[in-house]
């Protein structure tokens, strides 16, 4: 979900609650299609304390067909010899085992 | 009336240095003052940089302050991650060319030992957009690898172009006895090793490192009291883009190093061809290629080209980190920038040695904080 700026219509995602140009606090909640395309990425060898476990994953850069970005890991179903810059990925929500809600980039 | 750099030191810097920061900050403050004509009384405030949370003291700037006589002249801490003190000196200038204060002292350090590689990349991580980048598990080498693979996307530059910098770097390292790791690399050594965040390998990425410098400034009238060979700031720039990723507009390169070396440019009055030496921000290779690009060095895209063609080495067009850089001196945070102008101010007094970048009268440091969020630009003249 992404907020659109009631006054000037601009829209941020990350979702945020203030528009610094209007200096106004009125969002509106949009949905995102999730249809987006990798723009850059990395595959992570090393990782910070907490993420040891996860080693390997990818960290994905991808460009919204709304204009807007997102940042989040490339699901584990995509092979490493799969993944170009350009190619065509879904933002999908995901329950991770703890319960948490996050979102994953997989496959378009 | 002009700014000048009246003193600079620095201590080695090490894996673990075994000491507490105060003592660290001491050593550089001392060596900073060795054979100039200034006691430590004379120094009218004190900026003390670095990166908090990697050792456990609160607000330093009191208790270096402290350590090294300077109370009670005041004092306060500045953070701007990897450029904290080339921020320092910036607000120093400041200091000085509004007349508030006439000498000052800007010490940076770092101590990185007091905690594991992982718990560093923890701290580096919230370094990013905490609510929406961190807890997808980034870290500083991501960050840049991000960029490396846009740059190698969009430009055709290679691995071997990338590992090429630290071949420089190996080489120079030898001849600097203050670096961490004094040792020649092989290009294949560096092929070799072991991925970090593809595509960036071991030896693409600078280490963390303990270590202090001290940059000492004053006016143009009490410089020459302090010194016969004054180093005046020519040129300051600085400038600022996004924390979060999504909101980058570019991925190939800094744009906050092309506006930061803009305005200091602009303000030095000299075009990139003017620079006869610099040191840039190498905390990964990827990195110095994009400074290259974006100091004006070469065209965007041809940073790669510039490394192969040796044109960045000391016999080069325009000598890059002939100090070793980041990539071997190591990259103790906050004591980052202090070093690089260090290694500037003594290049332009003729005080290099082995190294010395014959009749150099004009040269550069930038000094970028995190993954390009804080730009810095410094010019310095003979």
């Amino acid at each position: 979900m992404a907020t659109r700026c009631s006054k000037c219509g601009k829209l941020y995602f990350p979702p945020r609650a203030d528009c610094p140009d209007d200096l106004l606090t009125d969002m509106a909640w949009e949905e995102l299609s999730g249809r987006c395309k990798l723009l850059t990425y990395t595959t992570a060898h090393f990782a910070p304390t907490g993420f040891e476990d996860d080693v390997p994953y990818t960290i994905a850069l991808a460009g919204c067909e709304e204009g807007v970005n997102v940042y989040a890991l490339l699901s584990k179903d995509i092979k490493e010899n799969e993944i170009h810059i350009g190619m065509d990925l879904q933002l999908t929500p995901l329950r991770l085992p703890n319960g948490k809600i996050t979102y994953e980039l997989k496959k378009a | 009336m002009r700014v000048a750099i009246v003193g600079v030191g620095q201590t080695p810097f090490s894996r673990n240095c075994g000491m507490s920061i105060r003592e660290l900050c001491f050593e550089a403050f001392k060596d900073a003052l060795e054979g100039i004509n200034l006691t430590p009384k004379e120094i009218d405030a004190s900026i003390i940089c670095s990166a908090p949370e990697y050792d456990k003291q609160r607000s330093p700037a009191g208790l270096i302050s402290e350590y090294l006589g300077l109370t009670p002249k005041p004092t306060f801490y500045a953070e701007s991650i990897c450029s904290s003190s080339s921020t320092g000196v910036k607000v120093g200038y400041s200091f000085i060319k509004s007349g508030l204060h006439d000498t000052v002292a800007v010490i940076g350090f770092q101590k990185m030992s007091e905690i594991s590689s992982a718990e560093v990349q923890e701290r580096m991580g919230r370094g990013a957009d905490i609510q929406w980048e961190s807890p997808f598990g980034t870290m500083m080498p991501a960050g840049y690898a991000m960029y490396a693979r846009a740059h190698m996307q969009k430009y055709g530059t290679t691995e071997e172009q990338l590992a090429k910098v630290k071949v420089k770097s190996g080489k120079y390292s030898l001849l600097n006895p203050l670096a961490m790791y004094r040792r020649a690399v092989t290009l294949e050594e560096c092929l070799n090793a072991r991925a970090i965040a593809s595509p960036l390998k071991l030896y693409d990425c600078c280490a963390n490192a303990d270590g202090a410098s001290c940059v000492i400034m004053a006016g143009e009238e009490k410089a020459k009291k302090i010194t016969d060979t004054p180093v005046w700031v020519a040129g300051i720039g600085a400038a600022s883009d996004t924390l979060s990723t999504t909101s980058r507009t570019n991925l190939t390169c800094l744009t906050c190093a092309i506006e930061a070396a803009e305005q200091a440019y602009k303000m030095a009055r000299i075009e990139p061809k003017d620079v006869d030496v610099a040191e840039v921000h190498d905390c990964f290779t990827i990195a110095e290629i994009m400074a290259y690009e974006n100091l004006g060095f070469c065209k965007p895209g041809e940073g790669g080209k510039l490394i192969e063609e040796s044109q960045t080495y000391m016999e080069g067009r325009i000598p890059v980190n002939v100090d070793g850089g980041l990539l071997s001196k190591g990259h103790p945070i906050g004591a980052t920038g202090g070093s690089q102008i260090r290694t500037i101010v003594l290049q332009l007094q003729g005080r290099a040695g082995k190294t010395q970048v014959d009749g150099a009268e004009v040269g550069l440091v930038h000094n970028i904080g995190g993954v390009g969020v804080y730009g810095n630009v410094t010019i310095l003249r003979r």
